[in-house]
């Protein structure tokens, strides 16, 4: 019913077209009638996407959700998408064709990968950038990593300011396993595009596999300043100065602020018991007035969680006022 | 001399089924034996009966360690069981190595347990229908691994049950330590994994 509909629709906007040119170009009615059939028929387009109902969850997988599961895409696409012709979608299927191969890479299914690489290639020929970097991230998941690196090459060759592509290479040296090659490159690349929080986050992640606190602190401030109001900014400078072990002091504060921003944060609660618990034995020989202003915290930390386990998960409670107070003083 | 039951063996491969891009972790809980002692035994007996994935992504942050082997240690007080076990999965596809993050979570395990087994995971291995085990063991002494996997037994129904429940998509349900924090409801003891499997005995 909708796509006959649609039909009309675009069948009404030709023949507006043509009236406009056998009678009046510049005929204003004419005009708003086209506009308003163009308007309706992509309506109409869009709506007939959303109707076939798993379409919805594809839309869903793609755009809002931070954490992409690729299995469930890749399942979408042989269930469902595979299966009908797509022209309807009009310029979304490029769209898809790409989501569903990088998806494909991930669960290792080359062969829907390589249709989709095959269908974007057709359509874009030699000349797309993104599909020739698409083509290259093929070569890496076959572990053809000699033609990935010199597409990659050639790309920057033609344009060295090309941000995706050099972090492409700085993955190549990833899968590799040469880390140290990577992180030093990725710090090349950071001198350039200092705002680039994914950088960012990446170099924070090699330091700390690498388990070198001290940078990957510095990296977790960087991602600080970029975005201050992000709880989980805070919670993991916290929990690197923490791990440290040096300044546990820092580590509260920032679990206080992660706090502050986010009072769901379970993390940051059970941070603030740890670190005051920690500066608590620390100073067990000192003054009696920070140890008591710690010792307040860790017992309002202790409230929030059990108040928090009550209402969310009972049955789990037991277990958690046990291992609370192994972690007491 | 160790063993591993279904429910252990399902969990771990369930948790790097969801997360098969990601550095994983988690520990496996034993029977408490009546003569666990404080010295390392080579004779002792491990059969492993629970597993309780930990993190995906990061594996080199203490804090949160902290806290979840707390809640594991007070959880295997209240039902009998010990932490006798943990297992690593490197993000790199084919490092089957442990490393630095690795030995540092086996000393602080082998503190409470002299007799702890590290499973690094083999990501060579994991086609079950080719493999009965997806992972080898591993023994420390000195800051030196010594590979142990041939004392190691699995039995074809653990590997069975594996497959069966990824291919339910039950690698979806399984809740690690890291989805619990960012929802305390999720239950990072897995109960439904359980029912899973019992509903699907054969």
């Amino acid at each position: 019913m909708v796509a006959v509909t649609s039909f009309i629709a675009m069948l009404a906007t030709t023949l507006v077209d043509l009236a406009k040119l056998y009678f009046d170009p510049w005929s204003t009615w004419l005009w708003v009638i086209r506009g308003v059939l163009l308007f309706f028929s992509d309506k109409i387009k869009t709506r007939t996407w959303i109707l076939y109902s798993k379409k919805a969850d594809f839309q869903q997988h793609v755009t809002i959700e931070n954490r992409r599961a690729h299995d469930e895409i890749v399942d979408l696409w042989t269930d469902v998408l595979s299966e009908r012709n797509l022209s309807s979608l009009g310029d979304e299927k490029w769209l898809i064709f790409e989501q569903v191969f990088k998806s494909a890479l991930h669960c290792s299914k080359q062969s829907i990968a390589r249709h989709c690489l095959d269908q974007l290639e057709k359509q874009f020929k030699s000349t797309s950038r993104r599909v020739t970097t698409l083509n290259a991230m093929y070569h890496e998941s076959i572990d053809d990593f000699k033609s990935a690196d010199d597409i990659y090459s050639n790309l920057l060759d033609e344009n060295e300011t090309d941000a995706i592509v050099q972090k492409r290479q700085i993955s190549l040296l990833k899968e590799k396993n040469q880390i140290r090659e990577a992180i030093s490159q990725l710090n090349s690349y950071l001198e350039l595009y200092q705002a680039d929080q994914e950088a960012w986050s990446e170099l924070c992640d090699l330091y700390l596999s690498e388990h070198d606190y001290a940078k990957a602190a510095f990296c977790a401030e960087e991602l600080l300043l970029i975005n201050p109001h992000n709880h989980l900014h805070h919670e993991r400078y916290a929990s690197i100065r923490y791990s440290q072990g040096d300044d546990y002091e820092k580590a509260r504060t920032y679990y206080f602020s992660a706090l502050k921003v986010n009072p769901a944060n379970i993390r940051a609660l059970y941070g603030i018991v740890l670190t005051s618990t920690n500066l608590a034995m620390k100073n067990s020989s000192r003054s009696n007035e920070n140890n008591q202003v710690y010792i307040e915290q860790i017992q309002w930390a202790r409230e929030q969680i059990i108040q928090k386990y009550r209402e969310a998960i009972p049955d789990l409670l037991p277990v958690v006022e046990l291992a609370l107070q192994s972690l007491a003083l | 001399m160790s063993d591993i039951n279904t429910l252990a063996f399902t969990k771990m491969f369930l948790h790097l089924a969801k997360y098969p891009e990601l550095a994983v972790n988690g520990i496996l809980l034993s029977e408490k034996t009546s003569s666990a002692s404080d010295e390392a035994d080579s004779s002792s007996y491990l059969h492993f009966v629970d597993c309780i994935p930990l993190f995906h992504g990061i594996l080199s942050l203490s804090p949160m360690l902290e806290i979840a082997l707390s809640q594991i240690d007070a959880y295997c007080s209240l039902k009998k069981l010990t932490i006798a076990g943990y297992y690593h999965a490197n993000e790199n596809y084919s490092d089957p190595n442990p490393n630095f993050t690795t030995l540092k979570i086996m000393e602080k395990i082998k503190e409470n347990n002299p007799n702890a087994v590290l499973f690094m995971i083999d990501n060579s291995l994991v086609d079950l229908t080719e493999n009965d085990r997806f992972y080898n063991v591993f023994t420390l002494s000195d800051r030196t691994w010594k590979n142990v996997t041939d004392s190691h037994i699995v039995n074809d129904e653990s590997r069975l049950s594996a497959m069966q429940l990824v291919n339910r998509k039950q690698h979806r349900q399984l809740i690690d330590f890291d989805n619990h924090l960012d929802s305390i409801s999720n239950d990072w003891r897995n109960p439904h994994i359980r029912n899973e499997l019992n509903a699907a005995s054969f």
